[in-house]
């Protein structure tokens, strides 16, 4: 009876040593995950989509910051006169350009998020306006998120005006 | 006698479970080992292809800005082929490693010859074929010149683009 319990007693310890062993070696096969990286990639996708031209060449549509200025400043304004209004631009060439991006298209949800810093904008129907290209569940959603930050300023007559431009990831 | 056989059997099963306990111990030193130089391996080749894409993307060699290449200075770096490598190893330290930038301009990648701008959208600099590498991309832009009427008036336009750079492991 005693030397039966001895051989449990040594095959469970056996057996943890194995299921230990196997844990351990999947656990240590670790990728790189770098973050990084991650936040460099972000931040470029940012940087690139709102430094592209629209192909548009009057000044309030020429770059795509441009048109998304032009969306809260001006936001009827027709690009080279009878081109798109600036917010549809603005929206088109975002998600175009979000689309070329293969990790982001790939591996991530993803918004693309404007808003005035400090003021507020009211479009037609009095409601406040910003920009918000994606998934636009990721602004309240909680866990792991990459987010890009940059501004665009405006110098006008009234003074300085600042607007948030946000790129928010999250893995799919 | 039988008992003998029976107790014989039983330290004989024993020892076997000895022997593979210590044999799993022996796998899990050296998978460790193993798993770790792996890892470290890995990580350097990372930091490098990482260094190496900071690197390209805001040398005033290829870029007007940071992250902004200027095609015609990709175009003429290119004219130097094989040289090119050896003068971009001596800036960066050496060691094998390859970059290209890719326009995105809605057409399909086509390669530009050595100190070509126009007709193309792709610049490869140091590629070797059938080698293993380990590679990063970023979104850049990149600026573009097109030629109009005369040598000194030019049409110019910011695209979208991508820049990959790789290790060759």
């Amino acid at each position: 009876m005693k030397r039966a319990q001895t051989n449990i007693v040594v095959f469970v310890f056996i057996l943890l040593i194995v299921v230990g062993v196997i844990a351990f070696l999947l656990s240590a096969a670790r990728t790189l995950n770098p973050v990084e990286y991650l936040n460099l990639y972000a931040h470029n996708s940012l940087l690139s989509v709102l430094r592209e031209d629209t192909g548009y060449t009057d000044s309030n549509c020429k770059l795509v910051s441009d048109v998304i200025s032009c969306s809260f400043f001006t936001p009827t304004w027709q690009c080279d006169g009878s081109g798109p209004t600036c917010r549809s631009l603005a929206e088109e060439k975002i998600t175009e350009a979000m689309d070329q991006f293969e990790i982001i298209k790939k591996s991530y949800r993803y918004l693309f998020r404007v808003e005035p810093e400090g003021f507020v904008v009211k479009d037609a129907a009095g409601t406040p306006f910003s920009i918000n290209i994606g998934d636009g569940t990721l602004a309240t959603e909680k866990g792991e998120k990459i987010t890009a930050n940059e501004r665009i300023s405006r110098v006008s007559q009234s003074g300085q005006f600042l607007l948030k431009v946000q790129l928010i990831l999250k893995k799919k | 006698m039988k008992k003998a056989q029976s107790e014989l059997m039983n330290y004989v099963f024993l020892t076997f479970l000895l022997m593979v306990a210590v044999t799993m111990i022996i796998i899990f030193l050296i998978g460790w080992q193993v798993t770790q130089l792996n890892f470290e391996k890995s990580k350097g080749i990372t930091d490098r292809a990482l260094f190496l894409l900071k690197y390209t993307t805001a040398t005033p060699l290829l870029v007007k800005d940071v992250s902004l290449f200027d095609d015609r200075k990709l175009a003429m770096f290119a004219v130097g082929g094989e040289e090119t490598c050896t003068k971009l190893a001596s800036f960066v330290g050496g060691g094998d490693w390859f970059f290209n930038v890719t326009v995105f301009d809605g057409k399909a990648p086509v390669r530009c010859a050595p100190g070509e701008v126009t007709n193309c959208n792709q610049w490869s600099f140091c590629e070797q074929s059938g080698r293993k590498f380990t590679a990063f991309a970023l979104p850049v832009n990149v600026y573009r010149t097109f030629a109009i009427t005369t040598p000194t008036d030019f049409l110019t336009q910011t695209d979208l683009g991508v820049v990959t750079v790789g290790v060759y492991t």
